[in-house]
């Protein structure tokens, strides 16, 4: 689900107007837009101009002004259009309703319809909206409850908070001294110290599991069907009396269940550090069925590289992320998120190449395979290969091996100094390459230079000074020279 | 001014009688919705043990003593049904409306499970009151019986059955049993007495479901098991739905409090079992269902109310109990929560002797901070400890080292003192 979907429609469009401009570098011509946009003339101008009253509450500058053939958008520099969008989903009464949801467990439509100064119908119509977008969480509201497994109410709700700085949080879910005995006992019992934004975290998530100790009827099957696999596990064995006993010193009845909940938040969210993490990866059993996946997709992933190695520091890393990943998927249904996964996806197969886009076809694969218990729809699997994308992505980074070159223009006079620094700067942008001076005894793939001749050393000959053709010319001798070398 | 208590059990009656010490000319009033006021809760095992055998036994104040000695009305079968907080009125059940110039809420907890059981002639509660008759009546007839909750109750409980030839099986939640207040090693004496006496103990095992017929079942993860009688002895909780449309509730349902003991309605009070404290060593709120925190709260919310600005410090916990003739007693932090204090902490396990004409061993553990100052402790032995009990919570309030605790004068008298002093042990208890 995309986070803009808590807007009403005619916000939904202003922000497409938004995206639109800024993916056209600010400007674009009224007629495209509005037609992409589907306004009438009025209209258009009309949403446009509310655009304007957006950034006066939010305190800040939207101005969207038009020229005859054109629309000119102008935003204050601390305003992005991320916080635009947010700002109005916090101000969406969908948001409101599911933030008054937590906080009271339970509210009628007439209760509803008090607090936020409309109809009960609208709170219907509202509800009814909220539940077709709920479903891909398998969660719904009825009788005034959120309902469904309570482990996906808490991450429903955990990944839509987490899309807000910390300060713009609810307090009960900010790291407030209140939650420090249990982040100490964490960091005690793991032997480790976690950093400001992991505290966060796990501030927000405790946040919403105290809001939720009072709810009835609360569904753990599938939570209960996990614990069965994970109770034994070590990580499970270390938390689980830190979590018992900080609940247990609250009024609530706590269920069995707390501790395989918070434990299914811990490894999915990037709480613990890498080094931890990877300690921790060495205890666990290789029978779960989160280690199983791990280690299919990682080396099949390695595999696709081979003779190419990582160095086990990289490995580390890729491990780390690739487990964040796939415990998210294992542990969790939905996704919620501030970009279109498809598109993402297709932008990311473009910079992958066709090879790459192969092997993710085959991750899919196996990742279906490997969790046939998991209702794997193709949106869950679009955005799963979106991040194992960017796993790629991230192997291709460390492994591709960088083009060296130097620049010789000794023989030239003062003015060199200057015309270096212009081929440094116009390359140095292009990813996977080292530039510099020459140094002498050391090796080069290719040196650029106007008229050095050395045996044995490869050369780019500049034709004139400062020239796009020579630029654009060295661009593609990069190219060649990193397929070459990878 | 008149001031209106809503409970009658420890920590109404405690506020009351403080404030008409604290408050000598105003009207002072106790709801109670039972027929009597001052119920001892959780005294079945006094049942069992025949000490109490009259009605009377299981009250600790009656409706009389409390009106001629200290002058304050008391409604019992009184229950409250609204709160107007905007004229501070409250309604009562049989319609009438009364107005407060305070209101103190020592409403208490009362026991309750996730799946609602209501109390049948299978499943009992042991808060609320019961004639000795029919509980011997009851009891009598069952051959099995589980106990559920291996607190302070459930022991009392259990230990009050043992000797009546029941198959007899505890449950517990957590890892150990009486985990609030003692490290493992600590009570090793107590699973000794257990199994000595065939007692079945399911720990780390939460009852998930209770299903009743003519004989009641009880499921846990990993077994079910048949019963004639189920005793619930787990944690108490509060019932503050009656509040939540005035007052403002914290996350679990306690009513939310300043230090002053002030709710979120400045001359509203809230005490007792329907509030969070502050646990002392880690300076977290916490939940106190002990007699002792309702008596202290309402002694505060008395001095505030007269006007006395006292602010409610909080609890180091302090209990003390005897089970299958052995003497217990904690204070302040355990080991196992230890993990919650932010600072360093270091244990020592100490013995000393009951007194200088018994010679019965005491031991110790002690928690010290950093700078050598107590934060809590655990004693226990076969002969009485609730003197050096009380020392060692004196200790920790003051946050005392061993040094200071050794150094202070208290009065010695060879059976009940010993002048010997605390004699460090370099491993742990073993009871093996």
């Amino acid at each position: 689900m995309k986070i803009e979907e808590f807007l009403e429609k005619k916000e939904q469009t202003q922000i497409e107007i938004l995206r639109m401009l800024v993916l056209e570098g600010g400007s674009a011509s009224i007629n495209e837009l509005r037609s992409s946009v589907k306004l009438s003339k009025s209209a258009f101008d009309q949403y446009i101009e509310d655009l304007e009253l957006i950034g006066r509450m939010m305190k800040t500058k939207i101005s969207v002004r038009k020229n005859e053939f054109q629309v000119v958008l102008e935003l204050d520099e601390h305003t992005s259009l991320e916080k635009i969008m947010l700002f109005l989903v916090q101000q969406s009464v969908k948001y409101q309703i599911l933030t008054y949801l937590l906080e009271h467990q339970q509210a009628s439509s007439v209760r509803l319809a008090t607090a936020f100064t409309i109809s009960e119908s609208s709170v219907f119509r509202k509800t009814k909206e909220l539940n077709q977008l709920l479903k891909e969480f398998s969660l719904q509201i009825k009788n005034g409850q959120i309902q469904g497994e309570e482990l996906q109410i808490r991450y429903f709700y955990y990944s839509l908070f987490q899309f807000f700085p910390e300060s713009q949080r609810p307090q009960y879910l900010q790291d407030t001294p209140d939650k420090r005995p249990l982040i100490v006992g964490l960091a005690h019992v793991l032997n480790t110290t976690f950093s400001p934004q992991s505290s966060s975290k796990i501030a927000t998530w405790i946040g919403i599991t105290r809001k939720r100790l009072l709810s009835d009827k609360m569904k753990f099957s599938g939570t209960k069907e996990k614990k069965e696999i994970y109770q034994e596990d070590q990580l499970y064995q270390t938390i689980h009396p830190v979590i018992s006993l900080y609940l247990s010193r609250t009024a609530a009845d706590v269920t069995a269940y707390e501790s395989m909940m918070f434990y299914s938040f811990l490894v999915t969210f990037s709480v613990l550090e890498e080094e931890t993490f990877y300690q921790y990866e060495l205890t666990r059993s290789k029978k779960l069925p989160t280690a199983v996946l791990d280690t299919y997709i990682r080396e099949t992933m390695l595999w696709h590289y081979r003779p190419r190695r990582l160095k086990i520091k990289e490995e580390k890393t890729i491990g780390y992320h690739l487990a964040q990943i796939n415990n998210e998927l294992y542990f969790f249904s939905g996704y919620l998120t501030i970009y279109d996964p498809p598109h993402l996806l297709i932008q990311q197969q473009r910079m992958l190449g066709d090879s790459l886009t192969q092997l993710l076809e085959r991750l899919k694969k196996t990742t279906v395979e490997q969790l046939p218990m998991k209702k794997l729809t193709n949106q869950v699997l679009d955005n799963l290969m979106s991040q194992y994308a960017n796993i790629l992505m991230m192997i291709d980074f460390y492994i591709e091996k960088s083009v060296v070159i130097g620049i010789d223009l000794q023989s030239l006079p003062i003015y060199r100094v200057a015309f270096q620094q212009f081929l440094i700067r116009e390359l140095k942008g292009i990813s996977g390459i080292v530039i510099e001076e020459v140094q002498p005894e050391k090796s080069y793939d290719f040196v650029i230079t106007f008229n050095q001749e050395k045996n044995g050393q490869e050369y780019y000959y500049l034709s004139e000074f400062a020239s796009s053709y020579d630029i654009l010319r060295l661009k593609q001798k990069i190219e060649q020279e990193k397929k070459a070398k990878n | 001014m008149r001031i209106v208590i809503v409970g009658g059990s420890f920590a109404g009656i405690q506020a009351a009688i403080s404030l008409r010490n604290d408050c000598p000319e105003s009207e002072i009033i106790i709801i109670e919705k039972q027929a009597r006021i001052g119920f001892i809760p959780n005294s079945v095992n006094l049942i069992l043990k025949g000490e109490f055998h009259e009605e009377a036994h299981h009250y600790w104040m009656t409706k009389e003593q409390l009106t001629q000695e200290h002058q304050i009305a008391v409604r019992v079968e009184t229950e409250v049904t609204a709160l107007n907080s905007d004229k501070n009125q409250i309604q009562l059940n049989d319609g009438e409306i009364l107005s407060f110039d305070f209101l103190v809420i020592a409403t208490g907890s009362q026991q309750r499970f996730r799946f609602s059981t209501q109390e049948n002639d299978t499943i009992w509660t042991i808060k609320d009151p019961k004639t000795s008759q029919q509980f011997q009546q009851r009891i009598g007839n069952a051959k099995k019986i589980a106990v559920i909750g291996a607190g302070q109750v459930g022991l009392e409980l259990i230990e009050g059955l043992a000797n009546l030839g029941k198959e007899l099986h505890l449950y517990e939640s957590q890892s150990t049993v009486l985990f609030r207040y003692f490290d493992p090693e600590m009570i090793k004496p107590l699973y000794r007495e257990l199994n000595n006496r065939g007692i079945r103990y399911f720990l780390n095992e939460q009852v998930q479901e209770i299903i009743e017929a003519e004989q009641t079942k009880i499921f846990t993860e990993k077994r079910s098991e048949t019963y004639d009688l189920v005793l619930l002895a787990n944690y108490t909780r509060p019932d503050n739905q009656l509040w939540e449309e005035s007052l403002q509730l914290n996350d679990d349902g306690t009513i939310w409090v300043n230090d002053y003991l002030q709710t979120s309605q400045e001359n509203i009070y809230a005490i007792g079992d329907a509030i969070q404290v502050t646990y002392r060593p880690t300076q977290e709120k916490m939940y106190v269902s002990l007699v002792n925190n309702a008596i202290r709260t309402a002694k505060i919310a008395s001095k505030n109310i007269s006007g006395q600005q006292k602010k409610d410090l909080g609890t180091y916990r302090p209990i003390g109990n005897h089970w299958f003739g052995h003497y217990f007693g904690s204070v302040g932090l355990t080991e196992s929560e230890s993990i919650f204090y932010a600072g360093e902490i270091n244990t020592q396990y100490l013995t000393t002797r009951a007194s200088a004409a018994n010679q019965e061993l005491i031991q110790i553990k002690v928690l010290l901070t950093e700078e050598g100052k107590l934060i809590g402790a655990q004693c226990h032995s076969q002969a009485v400890i609730f003197y050096l009990l009380d020392r060692l919570t004196l200790a920790v309030e003051e946050g005392w080292t061993l040094a200071d605790l050794e150094t202070r004068e208290f009065f010695f008298q060879p059976e009940y003192r010993a002048p010997t002093a605390l004699v460090k042990v370099v491993d742990s208890f073993d009871e093996d």
